[in-house]
């Protein structure tokens, strides 16, 4: 009797201990130098043992001395120290949609030959926030 | 254009006022002449009150088109014409001073985006000369595109994006 109480308590615990972990997908920093894209979540990057890797955008924003803001935006990846791929853009409606990229944002750019960014992606999703149950004690 | 509305209403009231009075000349004439044909038939004295039943017995003249008038009213086109050219020959003037003018200031304008694309160029060699970007002058190079048009931004980005995806620029911000 007492052998199958231990089994149960202790079926409970695992499961629960499964239920908790939730599912966890890193993306570690790519770059694809034919394709001309760079892939990875923010938190695997921040995370990563590799002091080089990184991924991100973000936006400058000046005044134009004419009442304008000139804002144009870039998004950078590396995953070496000579490794650094960055592309830019000026069109307001990428410049925007930057504002989407969050905390725990897998973010993908591509760029052409001119090294504009002509395709931003950021996918805010809780597989990517792996954060394990022992890294939050 | 506000000047040339003006002008045509002016012109049609002046019109206007014109046939209303040649209208009320050849009324008059007409009431006169009605007047002459009734004293012709008449051997006698005439009344007012005669003259009176007359004319209300008399439908209102139509307007008669004399050659006077068809005179004035040419004239008063031809006024009109003139002075309508007169209005858009000086319209045109004034908007190919406002042409040249913008143009001239569009001009003035492009070479100092050249002297700021310069310097921006510069700058992006001067990057690479360091292989880095110090944070103070990615500021200026980013007031410097603020004040490029969207081809000379474009350029300078280029440029810079280039540099740092063939490694020649280490970019941390």
């Amino acid at each position: 009797m007492n052998f199958f109480k231990i089994v149960t308590i202790a079926s409970v615990f695992v499961f629960q201990s499964l239920a908790m972990a939730g599912l966890t997908q890193p993306a570690p920093v790519t770059i694809d130098l034919e394709a001309l894209v760079a892939t990875g979540d923010m938190v695997t990057a921040r995370r990563s043992d590799n002091e080089f890797e990184f991924i991100g955008c973000g936006t400058r924003n000046s005044d134009t001395g004419t009442g304008d803001i000139f804002s144009f935006a870039f998004c950078q990846a590396s995953v070496a120290e000579d490794s650094t791929v960055i592309c830019t853009t000026i069109n307001p409606e990428l410049v925007a949609k930057v504002s989407d990229i969050n905390d725990s944002s897998f973010v993908s750019f591509r760029w052409n030959e001119d090294g504009e960014c002509v395709s931003l992606g950021f996918s805010t999703q809780s597989l990517y926030m792996f954060m394990a149950k022992k890294d939050l004690k | 254009m506000r000047w040339l509305t003006a002008l045509i209403i002016l012109q049609v009231f002046v019109i206007l006022y014109l046939v209303a009075k040649v209208t009320n000349m050849e009324n008059s004439i007409a009431q006169i002449q009605t007047l002459i044909s009734y004293e012709n038939t008449k051997t006698s004295s005439v009344t007012t009150d005669d003259y009176e039943q007359k004319l209300s017995a008399t439908s209102m003249p139509p307007l008669i088109l004399t050659p006077d008038f068809h005179k004035l009213l040419k004239n008063e086109f031809t006024t009109l014409q003139k002075n309508l050219t007169k209005v858009i020959i000086r319209d045109i003037q004034t908007q190919n001073t406002t042409l040249k003018t913008t143009s001239e200031e569009r001009l003035a304008s492009l070479e100092e985006q050249q002297i700021i694309y310069q310097q921006a160029s510069n700058r992006i060699e001067n990057f690479i000369s360091q292989g880095k970007v110090p944070e103070n002058e990615m500021w200026k190079i980013e007031g410097e595109l603020a004040k490029l048009d969207d081809d000379g931004r474009k350029k300078i980005l280029r440029k810079l994006t280039q540099a740092v995806n063939t490694g020649r620029i280490q970019l941390s911000h």
